[in-house]
């Protein structure tokens, strides 16, 4: 596998409401995820509004989601992520795309949100 | 072993050789389950053929370029063109995940599985100065329902979670252990510094006792030491990360069999499945697209029930087919069904057809019974057991026979066929 991940970085602004994330593994692949916020292992496997906490202990940390996504279509390798935060003033909806090495290889995805205060 | 199977088949030469010339006599075949599935396009069906190679374009730019270079430019219908595409599939879905997928409502399903196809084939020319005619089919099939994920999908699917889950965790750590890694090689040349330097500064205290090269040398000491201890730590990474690397490997063969493994296990849905095709053919005069008349229709209904737990399946058909050139183009109408069980390795099927001829009005039925049972080297015991359908010339072929099956083809060891 190429290890080199496909990146996403971005801020997120919450409020001092729970934050959840949702991790969409599209293109009809097969994928699993693990969150940390900071150092700390939140969860594995599928994200699916996922609480991270109240948004007024967040602020000032870091959400890293490592999502590795594995081709199981034979007529074709596209792969997409999508990374749905809530609980800040608005919210945010990040897709990224990639495509493995060689046929029903795999592709991992980084996504690291910097949690700010509004 | 080896030697009883080779014996068997010296014995079974002169049988064989028996079988075909009643073959030749009675026109009666070794019974086959009949293909309630369409295999392959339904387009290719209509035709009454089977292409080698399907064109299954699966973006708009090929999907173009594939009819583009079919049409060409001498204005007649190609020979041997076969293509199956499914438009929702031309696109990309960043949002569609698995779960959607299998929960998917009926127009979803209509979306997901519909796909259109489109074959040509040439008849021989009926002389050197006429070109031959063409036949042009077009068809659709789809999937009304789509079953559930079967045991065995679920079990790959557990195991590629789990597969995936342990690379996660690998790559996190070699993530965070590649940075101290990657500095091995600065950390080494400065330790090859300091000990340059410290072997220097040695000497020279060694031959001038002065004191400030003395307390050089000594901080020269302390800084080699926490260079070697340094590089130490590097070092330690670096067989971290080559292992970690060597584990991350063996997973991502691992997931890559088993992603295999889930692609063709997501064919084979549990519970009920609902297939639907339909097609027309039309006729092309000396292969000319503007002299084109209607040459028959298809429609297939194939409802199928599978549970893999218990390795079992039922399999119905009903198929209508207009024109069809085996039966002086008479209409015919297929009703049937069949069922499937393995016990232990061993495989059961049996099967019953009616086909009414239209015109006619006439009918006749088959019916079949298939034993599989796998024997050692790859080889298979096969035999079977039925009566096919009743020939034009009014006879109706019953066929016993017992066999092994090479995996090249079935050498037949108690062929029977008689002419009722």
């Amino acid at each position: 596998m190429a290890r080199k991940a496909v990146l996403h970085e971005q801020d997120y602004a919450v409020s001092d409401g729970p934050v959840r994330l949702t991790v969409i593994v599209g293109e009809r692949q097969f994928g699993s995820s693990m969150v940390f916020v900071d150092d700390d292992l939140i969860t594995t496997g599928i994200v699916e509004d996922l609480p991270l906490g109240d948004g007024k202990k967040l602020k000032g940390k870091t959400v890293v989601v490592y999502t590795l996504v594995t081709d199981i279509r034979d007529n074709t390798d596209e792969m997409a992520v999508t990374w749905i935060i809530t609980g800040g003033r608005r919210r945010s909806s990040e897709t990224a795309t990639g495509k493995p090495a060689k046929n029903f290889g795999s592709q991992m995805f980084k996504a690291v949100f910097q949690l700010t205060s509004a | 072993m080896k030697k009883t199977l080779l014996l068997f088949g010296l014995l079974l030469a002169p049988v064989q050789s028996w079988a075909q010339d009643e073959d030749t006599n009675t026109s009666s075949k070794v019974l086959r389950l009949e293909d309630f599935r369409l295999s392959g396009p339904p387009a290719l069906a209509l035709l009454g053929i089977a292409h080698a190679s399907v064109a299954r374009p699966n973006t708009p730019r090929a999907l173009i370029a594939s009819l583009v270079s079919a049409t060409g430019s001498s204005g007649t219908v190609p020979n041997g063109y076969a293509i199956e595409t499914a438009p929702y599939w031309l696109t990309s879905h960043p949002a569609l995940d698995l779960d959607r997928y299998y929960r998917a409502t009926l127009t979803d399903r209509l979306r997901y599985f519909t796909a259109f196809s489109v074959a040509t084939a040439r008849r021989s020319a009926r002389s050197d100065s006429v070109a031959p005619d063409a036949r042009v089919s077009i068809a659709v099939r789809t999937l009304l329902m789509n079953g559930r994920p079967s045991t065995a999908l679920l079990a790959v699917s557990d195991s590629m979670r789990k597969a995936q889950v342990q690379y996660i965790t690998r790559y996190v750590q070699w993530e965070t252990l590649r940075v101290t890694a990657g500095a091995l090689a600065s950390q080494q040349r400065r330790l090859e510094r300091q000990e340059s330097l410290l072997s220097t500064l040695v000497t020279k205290v060694l031959v001038g006792p002065e004191r400030d090269l003395r307390d050089s040398t000594l901080r020269t000491l302390a800084r080699r030491d926490s260079a070697r201890a340094a590089v130490a730590v590097s070092q330690s990474a670096s067989d971290q990360v080559a292992t970690l690397e060597k584990q991350m490997d063996g997973l991502e063969e691992r997931l890559s069999n088993l992603a295999e493994s889930f692609s063709e296990r997501d064919l084979e849905p549990d519970g009920f499945v609902l297939e639907l095709a339909a097609g027309t053919r039309a006729l092309f005069s000396e292969g000319e697209w503007d002299r084109e008349r209607v040459d028959g229709i298809g429609v297939w209904v194939t409802p199928m029930y599978r549970l893999s737990a218990s390795h079992l399946e039922v399999v119905g058909v009903t198929r209508y087919l207009t024109r069809v050139a085996e039966y002086a183009d008479d209409d015919l109408l297929d009703l049937g069904v069949r069922a499937g069980l393995d016990i232990g390795k061993a495989s059961l099927s049996g099967e019953w057809v009616h086909r009414s001829l239209m015109d006619a009005d006439t009918g006749s039925s088959r019916w079949a019974a298939l034993f599989d049972y796998p024997l050692p080297a790859k080889l298979h015991l096969v035999a079977s057991f039925g009566s096919d359908f009743r020939r034009p010339n009014g006879k109706r072929p019953v066929v016993a026979t017992l066999g092994i099956n090479l995996g090249l083809g079935a050498v037949m060891i108690l062929p029977e066929s008689k002419a009722h």
